[in-house]
């Protein structure tokens, strides 16, 4: 966009995410989404909350407008309604809430109490329009429904909490969506995964997607547990949970003394050995979460008798739940906000304020209105020369792009790991091939590679396949299309592999190193240990050039699917610019780097030697 | 923060020990930490999305039901807060937030705070 006079008489609108996690901005210009970012990649802190002035002046850039220009900023929750919720927590966990309750309320006093005065500052003062607030499932609610392909559709949304809910689910048609009923804080389906989390000896807000990577290692011994003393869930898939087993309310942890007595053992230590007993805990949580996602999207096929669902909330991004909705039923379609979590929010309350402050209408077309989730920055092949000239890097520059893909296919095909930024970074958590590492998943070595030499992460934890969506069904059993890689689907049997009596005593080891070296399909880097892969379906239309560099490959090898992980080490947000994909180049055992229309071979850098991988390690906090 | 508020913030909390006195004899549970002998924990939300709402920090059901001793802490509070408003930007300035978390306490602790 980027031309000032192009927006004039129309109306702009930008949505605010802050304060609480993953802060994000948004920006919609008469009803369609131009731009949308989250702090984090700016920043460089994982799950930035701080106020998002670095991706609000970045929508604002792509825009070419300033906060004058701005005809409403909304924000995506109700901080008064919050306020509410908290004070009636202390209310009834008192005397037990006094630490948290000393902790929590100087922050209101002085700043979230505020919040028209912050955001009025934070934007220099220029702005002159109102603030508007909106609910915060209300919010994510409308980053599902309003980019969905749907004219209507049944709404779910699940998250941690908001203001006071933390599950609702309604219905939206044409320009409107209404929530017509919720669960309530402190019951929370998503706050239960967390608990989890925590007690796994993960990073609550981060490694919740561990703990779902974790679960197929092991069995749900403990699901009967969970069902009797933690959660009641109705087949309606309400639920109501039992405080005494859990401390958030009152206090700084997850879980109660209660909780540890009842699964018999303290929480475990961070970066400890992970045993077989926290992978069947994992395995019993996300067995308890498929069952009420289940049960929720069955009761509310029930009450709309609607063919489409739509999802956002956290626990949207669990991919496994997601995928059972799909498979089993009683939805034909279901379309997920990419940026499920807090930071979609600032979408939803920007799409809220052009259709129900504003009653625009929406128009709705084949596909989504998402762009891909393709929605953040993008540097021009002269910005990115620049830079490189700059640091003396040696590249090869292609004018011509299949030559560019044919080489990069090459070295693909050749066992290569290759960095891939091209065009727009994505909005939301997932890599969806503009900010991704990319390799061959045939290769036998390629998880463990990815793992411990370029992401440096846990060895257990699995990559997700990237598949030409007209070759989709080949590899899996996914009658749909998941562009935005939020399904688990089989891999289809025909490309297993019958394991070997020794193969199968392996896949016992207490070692989940040597569970993962096990081949168990014919493209074992993207096979999770239960024959599940997280699917990206890649189309023309959305995708563009990556699609053209998978249709490459496959012309080459005969193989239609890639592994695609995020462009990043641990603890480190997704790579945002030319410069932070260098260095991370640099930084790990990458083979090759693709900037747009440059190729980076590292054997050809002169600073990969010297390069202090220790130091880049160092300066992210592990997640 | 000042010493003020922090004895402000003492002074106040015995304020939610007799509002869950109060609660407890009166059979108040809004978090419904006693389990509803329903059929169903789904709740009915109310209907808020008319335009006026969404200009409203609060919401029409907050205000209804935020009563009781509770409710009269949740107004000193706000009070309280109004002492700490920030000022507004000088021309140039670079934004920070009037307040920061303070270290040490988890994510997910602020992230419910």
């Amino acid at each position: 966009m980027k031309n000032k006079s192009a927006l004039s008489g129309s109306t702009k609108i930008l949505g605010i995410s802050a304060f609480y996690h993953d802060s994000a901005a948004a920006l919609v210009v008469d009803g369609r989404i131009v731009a949308a970012a989250q702090e984090e990649r700016f920043t460089r802190r994982k799950h930035d909350h701080h106020f998002p002035s670095n991706a609000i002046a970045y929508c604002l850039r792509e825009a070419g407008i300033t906060p004058v220009d701005l005809d409403y900023v909304g924000f995506y929750d109700k901080p008064l309604v919050k306020f509410d919720r908290l004070i009636e927590t202390y209310a009834a966990f008192a005397p037990a809430s006094f630490k948290s309750y000393l902790k929590a309320l100087p922050l209101w006093l002085k700043s979230k109490l505020h919040l028209q005065r912050e955001m009025d500052r934070a934007l220099g003062g220029e702005y002159r329009g109102r603030f508007v607030f909106a609910d915060h499932h209300e919010s994510h609610a409308a980053s599902a429904f309003f980019p969905s392909p749907f004219e209507e559709a049944a709404i779910l949304t699940l998250d941690g909490v908001g203001e006071w809910s933390t599950t609702t689910m309604g219905w939206g048609r044409g320009n409107r969506l209404k929530l017509t009923h919720e669960i309530r804080f402190p019951h929370s389906l998503g706050l239960l995964y967390s608990a989890f989390t925590y007690y796994t000896g993960f990073r609550v807000n981060s490694g919740e997607y561990k703990v779902m990577g974790l679960a197929p290692y092991g069995e749900p011994r403990f699901a009967a547990l969970i069902r009797e003393h933690l959660i009641r869930i109705r087949d309606d898939g309400s639920f109501w949970m039992d405080m005494s087993y859990f401390n958030y309310c009152q206090g700084m942890t997850m879980t109660s003394g209660k909780f540890h007595q009842l699964f018999g053992a303290p929480p475990r230590n961070a970066e400890s050995q992970i045993s077989q007993r926290e992978m069947d805990l994992a395995a019993s949580v996300q067995v308890v979460c498929e069952e009420v996602m289940f049960k929720c999207a069955q009761h509310l096929h029930k009450i709309t008798g609607m063919k489409n669902l739509v999802m956002a909330g956290g626990v949207a991004l669990n991919c496994v739940g997601n995928g059972k909705i799909l498979r089993e039923g009683p939805f034909e379609n279901l379309w997920i906000q990419p940026a499920a979590g807090d930071a979609g929010g600032a979408l939803g309350v920007a799409l809220l304020i052009w259709h129900h402050v504003l009653s625009q209408s929406r128009k709705v077309g084949a596909s989504d209105s998402q762009h891909g989730s393709w929605l953040g920055p993008e540097f021009s092949n002269e910005e990115t020369r620049r830079f490189l000239d700059q640091e003396g890097a040696r590249y090869h520059s292609f004018a011509n792009e299949l030559e560019l893909l044919d080489r990069v296919s090459d070295l693909m095909a050749g066992e290569k790991i290759v960095g891939w930024v091209n065009g727009r970074m994505e909005f939301g958590p997932r890599a969806l091939g503009a900010r991704s590492i990319i390799g061959d998943p045939r290769s036998a070595q390629m998880q463990a590679t990815m793992n411990l030499k370029i992401k440096f992460r846990e060895s257990f934890r699995p990559f997700a396949p990237c598949v030409l969506k007209e070759d989709a069904a080949e590899y899996f059993a996914l009658q749909h299309e998941s562009p935005y890689m939020l399904i688990v689907a089989p891999v289809q049997k025909k490309h297993r592999r019958q394991l070997s009596t020794e193969e199968q005593n392996t896949m016992r080891d207490p070692d989940l190193r040597k569970r993962v070296n096990v081949l168990r399909s014919t493209i074992p880097a993207v096979t999770h240990v239960d024959y599940s892969a997280r699917v990206q379906t890649v189309d023309e239309g959305r995708h563009g050039r990556f699609y053209r560099l998978m249709k490459r490959f496959k012309e080459k090898t005969g193989c239609s699917v890639i592994v695609n992980t995020s462009f990043n080490i641990r603890g480190e947000p997704i790579v945002c610019s030319p410069q932070e994909a260098y260095r991370c180049f640099l930084g790990t055992h990458m083979d090759a780097l693709v900037l747009g229309d440059q190729l980076l071979l590292k054997s050809e850098q002169p600073d990969a030697k010297t390069f202090d991988t220790e130091t880049y390690k160092s300066s992210f906090k592990l997640d | 923060m000042s010493m003020i508020a922090k004895i402000v913030l003492v002074l106040l909390y015995p304020l939610l020990l007799l509002a869950r006195l109060v609660n407890v004899v009166t059979r108040r549970d809004r978090l419904r930490l006693r389990r509803p002998q329903t059929k169903s924990f789904w709740l009915e939300r109310e209907d808020e999305s008319q335009s006026a709402s969404y200009f409203s920090e609060s919401s029409a059901r907050t205000a209804r039901e935020s009563g009781g001793l509770a409710g009269v802490a949740k107004w000193l509070l706000k009070r309280v807060a109004r002492y700490y408003l920030p000022r507004r930007a000088a021309p140039a300035e670079k934004y920070a937030a009037a307040a920061d978390r303070e270290q040490g306490i988890p994510d997910e602790v602020y992230t419910l705070w």
